[in-house]
């Protein structure tokens, strides 16, 4: 082999060698940055929030019970039921948005600034009206 | 030895010590790599279990509420709350203030580091208070060290 013929081929090994070096950083640089664990922080918050919502006494009665009879027309129930819903939220730091389903349609829609996030199981009530909460990501 | 014959011993010999200071330097940089993301693995896997503690916190049977052993209600008993508060010092949350925010406050573990920046992970729960037997809203606010 040549001399010539050998510092080419030096210069290609060392020239391959740089771009192994440049592709191995590329890999590690370029990661996945989607955090998946807020996204199932997020997921319990909703969840906690609906779960204390459907437990909760108001007044002599539960949650559940104020919105079967706010989504059977009483507006006073859906008042309650929103404040509460609204007291409960005020405990998320995220925008929360909350959201009564009633089975044949009207009730008090929903509260909240949050359009798409993380939402919530659906707590079905007995009347087949169910509520749900989303949490935005911040 | 002929001066031919020395000139590629030495440009072989420069080849070889090239090749080996740049694969010196590829294995520094990929274990720099490595080490750094496995700290930043083991960085959002702690990040993970203190948030995840708004969750493991309600549901701890230490905590609960159950009525006749039944645990139908998902809920903190308050009084339950208050009695482990007392015995918490037993368990090991790692630097960490739980605290359950409601009418009064109840702490109920409580091992702050000296220094380091405080994080806090706050959410709504249950809360049954048996001396009038009603379920309300509290909450549940965990602090960590770090």
């Amino acid at each position: 082999m040549r001399k010539g013929q050998v510092e080419t081929m030096g210069l290609v090994i060392i020239v391959i060698l740089i771009i192994m070096i440049g592709l191995f950083f590329l890999i590690f640089s370029l990661g996945d940055d989607v955090d998946g664990t807020e996204d199932v922080f997020l997921s319990m918050k909703a969840n906690n929030l609906v779960n204390s919502l459907s437990s909760m006494n108001i007044g002599n009665s539960d949650f559940g019970s104020k919105v079967i009879d706010c989504c059977g027309g009483n507006i006073i129930s859906c008042t309650d039921v929103m404040g509460f819903a609204e007291i409960a939220m005020g405990y998320i730091d995220e925008k929360v948005t909350f959201e009564v389903e009633c089975a044949y349609g009207g009730g008090p829609g929903s509260t909240g600034d949050c359009l798409s996030g993380i939402t919530s199981e659906r707590i079905v009530l007995s009347s087949g009206d169910r509520f749900f909460a989303t949490v935005c990501r911040k | 030895m002929n001066r031919k014959g020395q000139i590629g011993i030495q440009e072989t010999m420069l080849v070889v010590f090239v090749f080996f200071i740049i694969l010196i330097i590829g294995m520094i940089l990929f274990f720099r790599v490595s080490i750094s993301s496995s700290e930043a693995e083991i960085e959002e896997y702690n990040e993970f279990k203190f948030k995840q503690l708004i969750d493991v916190i309600p549901n701890m049977p230490e905590l609960k509420y159950s009525r006749y052993g039944i645990e139908d209600v998902w809920c903190i008993d308050l009084l339950k709350a208050r009695a482990f508060s007392e015995i918490s010092d037993k368990y090991d949350f790692g630097f960490k203030r739980i605290t359950i925010n409601s009418s009064d406050t109840i702490i109920l573990y409580d091992n702050p580091a000296q220094q380091g920046s405080i994080r806090r992970a706050n959410s709504p729960v249950c809360l049954y208070d048996s001396r009038v037997g009603r379920f309300g809203l509290a909450n549940l606010i965990v602090e960590w060290w770090t």
